[in-house]
């Protein structure tokens, strides 16, 4: 069967009432935190982990996924309405929106955003279902050395290459690498690093360490910001819609983003928010009009909103195909796989091809969704803002700790949650990374079991790790991208690095 | 010569997105040096309430 095949099985699978209701519950949470400004996708999807442990597997990881699309959507209303980004994806969207909205012409700023989301949405979801099938293919190849290799490769490209700082990346990844070793090896039985606590024998649940760092550290941070605005709506007048002018200028930005996010997004470590400022420095430099960026130009919206939609998409192309996760939110979703027993790879389209494909083609569903929820209600999203923060704050600590509570009744879970919640708090205080530490708990493991797997293949000989030509390119690429950064910054080559560097001391 | 110069300056350009991303998802606003190269007003950034 082809990728069409597949598909078209899957939209039956998304079409079930029940798929249908994981959905639009997914879309409307994920558009609810995507307007809410502090609250992201992350921080989202962490507090409903523990909540559905219980619940099918196939339709929570629907709702996941709703809510990722659905947060990229969000974003943008209240970076438009109230120069205030609801998710740092958004926050370019902002530049230009709300000088639009400012100038009376909020509606099609809003139109041209949601209809962008769609349409990015739509086209790169479709290239993820028609080149999930060819990486699998490349994939179900890779041995355990390739495998090693791989996750070697994401560890430093999430810890060290992209990031301000690569010593506190690479500080928060070995956290998270020596949590990961604690309780019992399951090659040898033997109990690591739990000195002598029973509940720590099986290890760090992912679950808890999920919602204490994004849930709880994010929440402390956001209610800990000395510089909490007022913020003021500025209200949408006249039409809604975009006049001809506003299709004409729109449409390329949203083809240009969505080909520039969609492959930044399943880069590892790339984030929505590169694609967003590269489509906005892309547009000024070919826009017919680049006096008016910076005034409310429509470009400026309509390319980064389709940037970091068609990014959500690129982020699910290696977390499906390879179980590889390249964002903070696909971190989290994958320890959403595996609490339902599922470890996303190549192996899952063989096992599972039903919930893949499901997934897959829930997400046009839930790009439809998100098309007529968002503009039509958008004075209802609007409204969500007068919620006080501090309930806001409360809430979210409140239902993280009764989720956690929930699936796992121990105190000393709750102490976990807690402690784990204040380290996060602390790392963000101090510049350090938080999905360095999440990927080197969810996939530590899985990395030394393969490298395990590899030497006693070997029998011990390292060089094994080397000897497979994609083994040895993906480990030559992770060392390039750990050393030249490295290179740069000692040459004086690097300034802007330097001058981070600089900044942060 | 040309050539090369479009690469270099999509290079740092991407360098400077990469920057500018991993500033905000800080809560930080960009060094004014990534966002002059993004084509982003440095005083207009600032108003954006992260």
């Amino acid at each position: 069967m082809g990728a069409f095949d597949f598909l078209m099985q899957g939209l039956a699978t998304a079409a079930e009432p029940m798929m249908l209701l994981y959905a639009l519950i997914g879309v409307t949470l994920g558009t609810a935190v995507g307007v809410l400004p502090g609250i992201g996708p992350a921080l989202t999807v962490a507090l409903l982990l523990p909540v559905t442990y219980r619940l099918d597997p196939a339709g929570s990881l629907i709702m996941f996924a709703g809510i990722y699309y659905g947060g990229m959507y969000g974003g943008s209303t209240t970076s438009i309405l109230l120069n205030t980004p609801g998710e740092s994806a958004s926050i370019i969207t902002a530049l230009e929106g709300n000088k639009m909205a400012r100038k009376g012409r909020g509606g099609p700023a809003l139109a041209t955003a949601a209809i962008g989301s769609f349409v990015a949405g739509l086209i790169a979801t479709l290239l993820l279902a028609f080149l999930a099938p060819s990486i699998v293919k490349v994939a179900l190849v890779f041995g355990p050395r390739e495998y090693f290799a791989l996750m070697v490769l994401a560890f430093v490209t999430v810890s060290a290459a992209f990031g301000d700082s690569a010593l506190r990346g690479l500080t928060s990844l070995f956290l998270g690498l020596a949590l990961a070793c604690v309780g019992i090896d399951q090659l040898t039985g033997q109990a690591r690093m739990s000195f002598g606590v029973p509940e720590l024998l099986d290890g760090i649940e992912v679950t808890t360490m999920a919602v204490a760092m994004f849930a709880i550290g994010e929440a402390l941070f956001i209610a800990g910001q000395k510089n909490q605005q007022d913020d003021e709506v500025t209200a949408v007048k006249g039409s809604v819609w975009m006049s001809r002018s506003d299709w004409a200028r729109s449409w390329k930005p949203w083809l240009r983003g969505t080909f520039l996010g969609f492959p930044i997004g399943a880069m590892p470590a790339g984030g929505a928010e590169i694609g967003t400022f590269l489509s906005y420095a892309t547009e000024k430099k070919l826009s017919k009009h680049p006096e008016e960026f910076g005034h409310g130009a429509i470009e400026g919206v309509a390319g980064p909103e389709a940037a970091n939609n068609a990014s959500a998409a690129g982020t699910l192309v290696p977390l499906l195909t390879l179980g590889l996760p390249t964002s903070a939110t696909a971190a989290i979703m994958l320890a959403g796989f595996q609490q339902f027993g599922l470890q996303p790879g190549p192996l899952l389209f063989a096992t599972n091809p039903t919930l893949v494909w499901g997934l897959i083609a829930s997400l046009l569903i839930a790009n439809a969704m998100l098309l007529v929820l968002n503009l039509p209600l958008i004075g209802l999203w609007v409204k969500l803002l007068t919620v006080p923060k501090p309930w806001l704050y409360a809430g979210i600590l409140l239902f993280a700790t009764l989720g956690t509570i929930g699936a796992n009744p121990s105190s000393f879970e709750l102490g976990m949650l807690l402690g784990f919640g204040v380290l996060g708090y602390v790392m963000r205080l101090f510049g350090y990374p938080i999905a360095p530490i999440v990927v080197g708990l969810i996939l530590g493991p899985m990395a030394e079991q393969q490298l395990r797997r590899a030497l006693a293949i070997s029998q011990g000989d390292w060089t094994v790790l080397v000897q497979s030509p994609i083994a040895a390119t993906l480990l030559g690429i992770a060392a390039l991208a750990l050393i030249v950064p490295l290179i740069l910054r000692a040459r004086g080559k690097g300034q802007v690095l330097a001058q981070l560097g600089g900044d942060e001391d | 010569m040309t050539v090369l110069h479009s690469i270099r300056q999509a290079f740092s350009t991407l360098r400077a997105a990469i920057h500018a991303a991993s500033a905000v998802e800080m809560h930080r606003v960009p060094t004014a040096r990534d966002l002059n190269k993004l084509g982003i007003d440095k005083a207009a950034f600032q108003r954006i309430h992260l």
